[in-house]
């Protein structure tokens, strides 16, 4: 199985994982859900039922408060005999069966507290009979009525007043009233008995209610008691059940918790491993990603450093010959050193495909923006493939619609280099054919045109199903074309990258063995035809002021440099060769040129790096001498810094004769040259005799007096002591070590323009080291004394005006 | 950490010992500016000294780059260091210093990676060799 296939398979697998593990989470958290819901319902639902007992102990309560109310109320009426004072005893005898009743019902479930509840009506009952033989009791008790109508008599017998009481009435009657005093002492001692009768019945009554009442209280609070017991036992059931319930919950709770928490934890190193690999991945993505960056980079440096390695000898090899086409030959030779030439340009022009293939492909291209003649272009084209056409036998034409503007903006190059390789193309694949290119201008808005470019011919054409594929990299038509025709497979692919890049399309249309039609579509601004630049006339025509003038060749490669002299020497023209940067400093400080050729890439000091030297610290400057950089067509940026370090023109390679004068001309017109006739010296000292020149150490300094003041105080204390010590050696005549001193006091001197002094202690360092006695040594190095005494003054004077 | 660029000059004479160091400084500027790198700037006027010095490992010769004026006065010359320096595996660049180009053109018998006529671009050009060199043993850029 392929790696990747393996990852994917992975990545399902984890996918998975993670989903079961999921659900068996969510199922987990259901049932513990479930659980704490039946649990908790079940103990609310306890809780509900455990409110009955209380209800019955209210029922017992009322009942018991309705029959102490009803006892109450017989007694309070066995004395008033008021009616009202009965009602409450009648009203709880009409609500007592209800009551029992209800009671009854509420003990539904239980036999013992029914009998009990039974008890207690009975007791009722009994009490509710011996209420009622009270209440008839009281009615028939006429013990005060008798005693009333005995009053009424005894009041009618001897007219006491009626304020006495009853007693002393009957025993103040007088003796005339006898027989009704026996009647009433008759009447008394029925009273008196009828009374004690009544009360009897009473005591015996009240005696049974008492019981009764107390019978009652006792089964009340053994029913309370009963029920309180019940109620309490049955609390303590729920409370068990409860307790139960609870653990098994909790114990549920526990074990469902353990599991979540695992699955938690499982679940959550899952997804850790998962993005730990994850993260590995991208590393390794990012890591791939990088090499692949580094190698395309690596590449694209192979590729440009491969094109200057190859190009460079082909240059040679193509320049060469054009050269040697300059003289005289006979015919044989001519035609060999012609194919030399076609083959070597072709084999540039396959380069330069690779070159701007790689470019494209990291869209290094940049577009130049200028006026330019499209006929010129086509011109141009046809004339290049001209003798190959007629070779072919093939007629090559192109046209130019009448409503095309004449001159367009935008860049001309690489609209050339589109239709070099579309008519190269069309040519190549056509044998006894056609090939026809043509343009029309189409307006899109004002001063803009969409440029259509029409590439015909009656070629071998391309398989319709090869059409999809054609403007892909490296690709032909078919394998064997490459064989038969040769190319890079890159052209039409470059095309079409060009297009695009210009904001254009391109459309192929093509049979095989009947032709093919390219139709290139770009967008142009319409331009001004005085602004064109003039492309250098054809015939090679040495400018007449180069003739006679001084040109430093630096370039690495030794083609190169042969080349120009080949070139130099025809022309007439003096030239040093310099193999790279530092030959060439040293050779300009000696020798005074009027223009340099200067390699950008050198080992070494680099061009640009020479150039600049040569400008700000030779200040050699760029109408005196201006620098062409040997390059490839830089970019806009490139250029422009180029520019800022002091070169003046561009001359890329490979190049023609006619590129070296156009380059020529091009940089003396742009820097004002007019090559000054040579002076006499040619050494860019200015150093006057006898005065400091103190201009380089200034320039060295960068703007720090402080260093300038030291160095200068240094010079005059090192130099005076050398100079000293010298004089000293010279009159004990150690020669050796006197030259030592000269020569090691030399350089300073030259440094801040003492050249007098220097050429003095050059003088005596010579006279010494090459045994000459044309010299007095003493006069010389007094010389030199003197000659200090004059620098130090003026060197001094400088300091003290710096202060 | 830091790249120590460390650089010897050998010149007897002080003033143009002085002139090679400010050069060689400034050349280096731009790179010090920018962080990363640092100079450490060794020069000598005595060379008998310095010899002694480097013969007793009073010193060591991990230099980047050494400027020496060939003739070093006492019958010393830049041959003489340079061989007792490669001897203990030096690699430095050598820019080898003197007021002719007779010294060159005679053959000095040491290896060096310049040789610098001691005119007034001198120690621009020391400078500018020393730029190079370090551009390219680095692969930074100091141009401006």
């Amino acid at each position: 199985m392929t790696d990747p296939a393996k990852r994917h398979l992975k990545k399902n697998s984890i996918q998975i994982k993670i989903g079961t593990l999921l659900v068996v989470a969510v199922i987990l958290l259901s049932a513990i859900c479930y659980l704490l819901y039946r649990n908790l319902s079940t103990i609310v639902s306890s809780i509900s039922i455990d409110q009955v007992p209380e209800l019955r102990l209210l029922s017992i309560r009322e009942i018991s408060t309705d029959i102490e109310k009803a006892g109450n109320s017989v007694r309070i009426y066995t004395v008033t005999k008021d009616p009202s004072d009965i009602k409450p005893y009648y009203a709880f005898i009409s609500n007592i069966d209800e009551k029992v009743n209800k009671l009854r019902l509420e003990c539904n479930n239980d036999s013992v507290l029914l009998a009990q509840t039974d008890a207690i009506s009975n007791l009722i009952g009994e009490n509710i009979v011996i209420w009622n033989k009270l209440l008839v009791l009281s009615r028939n008790n006429n013990v005060i009525g008798n005693l009333r109508r005995l009053s009424v008599q005894l009041d009618s017998v001897s007219g006491t007043p009626k304020k006495q009481g009853i007693l002393k009435r009957v025993f103040s009657l007088s003796p005339d009233t006898s027989r009704i005093e026996k009647e009433i002492a008759a009447d008394l001692e029925n009273i008196v008995e009828q009374n004690q009768e009544v009360r009897d019945e009473l005591a015996l009554r009240e005696l049974q209610l008492a019981r009764n009442s107390s019978e009652i209280t006792g089964k009340f609070y053994d029913l309370i008691t009963k029920m309180e017991n019940e109620v309490y036992e049955h609390i303590r059931g729920k409370a068990e059940a409860a307790a139960v319930v609870a653990e098994k919950t909790y114990r549920w709770l526990v074990m469902l918790s353990i599991s979540g928490g695992l699955l938690a934890l499982l679940i959550i190193y899952i997804i850790i491993r998962y993005a730990r690999n994850a993260w590995a991945y991208q590393a390794a993505l990012e890591k791939a990603r990088d090499e692949a960056e580094n190698l395309a980079k690596t590449k694209e440096l192979f590729m440009a450093n491969m094109s200057h390695e190859i190009r460079t000898p082909v240059t040679a090899i193509s320049g060469f010959t054009e050269q040697l086409l300059h003289e005289q030959l006979n015919e044989d030779t001519s035609n060999s050193l012609r194919i030399i030439k076609s083959s070597s340009d072709h084999l540039l022009k396959i380069i330069d495909d690779i070159l701007d293939f790689s470019k494209l492909q990291s869209s290094r291209i940049v577009l130049e923006k200028v006026h330019f003649s499209v006929e010129q272009i086509m011109a141009d084209v046809k004339a290049m493939f001209e003798s190959q056409a007629r070779l072919n036998n093939t007629r090559l034409s192109y046209s130019m619609d009448p409503g095309t503007p004449p001159v367009l903006v935008g860049d001309p190059y690489r609209m050339k280099q589109i239709m070099i390789n579309l008519v190269g193309n069309s040519v190549k694949f056509t044998k006894d054919g056609e090939v026809h290119f043509g343009v029309t201008g189409k307006s899109i808005s004002p001063g803009k045109i969409e440029l259509i470019a029409t590439f015909a011919d009656t070629g071998i054409g391309i398989d319709e199903s090869k059409l999809n594929v054609i403007f892909e990299d490296f690709t032909q038509g078919e394998m064997s074309t490459t064989r038969k025709y040769g190319g890079t497979g890159l052209g039409l692919s470059i095309v079409k990258r060009l297009t695009e890049l210009q904001g254009g399309t391109i459309d192929i249309s093509s049979k095989k063995n009947e032709g093919t039609t390219i139709v290139c579509r770009i967008p142009y601004g319409t331009g001004d035809e005085s602004k064109i630049k003039q492309e250098v006339s054809k015939p090679v025509h040495v400018p007449e002021e180069i003739s006679g003038k001084r040109i430093l060749v630096v370039d690495d490669e030794e083609y190169n440099r042969m080349l120009f002299r080949k070139i130099l020497d025809r022309w007439n023209v003096s030239c040093r060769l310099a193999e790279n940067g530092m030959e060439a400093l040293e050779l300009l400080k000696e020798e005074k040129f009027d223009l340099v050729f200067m390699d950008m890439r050198m080992p070494g000091i680099d061009g640009l790096k020479t150039t600049r030297f040569i400008r700000e610290e030779m200040k050699i400057s760029e109408p005196e001498m201006p620098v062409i950089f040997i390059s490839a067509a830089p970019g806009n940026e490139e250029r422009q810094k180029y520019m800022n370090s002091g070169v003046n023109g561009f001359l890329q390679k490979p190049f023609t004769e006619e590129m070296l004068t156009a380059a020529i001309k091009e940089v003396m017109s742009n820097t004002g040259t007019r090559f000054m006739e040579l002076p006499g010296s040619t050494s860019h000292d200015t150093e006057s005799e006898g005065k400091p020149d103190l201009r380089n150490l200034y320039h060295i300094s960068g703007g720090d007096n402080q260093f300038v003041r030291q160095m200068l105080v240094s010079f005059i204390e090192t130099t005076g002591k050398g100079l000293r010590e010298m004089q000293e050696a010279i009159k004990n005549h150690q020669l050796e070590p006197a030259a030592d001193l000269s020569h090691k006091i030399q350089p300073p001197c030259r440094h801040v323009g003492a050249v007098k002094l220097f050429n003095i202690l050059l003088r005596i360092e010579k006279t010494i080291r090459k045994d000459d006695h044309s010299e007095s040594l003493e006069k010389l190095a007094g010389n030199a004394i003197l000659e200090f005494g004059v620098i130090s003054r003026q060197i001094n004077d400088h300091i003290a005006k710096m202060e | 950490m830091k790249k120590t660029i460390k650089v010897l000059v050998i010149e007897d004479n002080e003033y143009y010992s002085n002139l090679l160091s400010n050069a060689i400084q400034q050349s280096l500027n731009p790179m010090l500016v920018r962080g990363g790198y640092q100079l450490v700037l060794r020069s000598f006027t005595d060379a008998k000294e310095y010899i002694r010095k480097i013969k007793s490992k009073e010193l060591e010769s991990d230099y980047t780059a050494i400027f020496i004026d060939y003739y070093l006065g006492d019958g010393i010359n830049a041959s003489h260091v340079i061989k007792l320096l490669r001897e203990q595996s030096c690699d430095a660049l050598v820019v080898l210093l003197s007021q002719s180009k007779t010294v060159v053109e005679k053959g000095t018998g040491i290896p060096y990676d310049y040789f610098v006529v001691k005119d007034k671009f001198a120690p621009a050009l020391c400078g500018l060799y020393l730029q190079q060199y370090i551009e390219n043993k680095y692969s930074v850029s100091l141009g401006q």
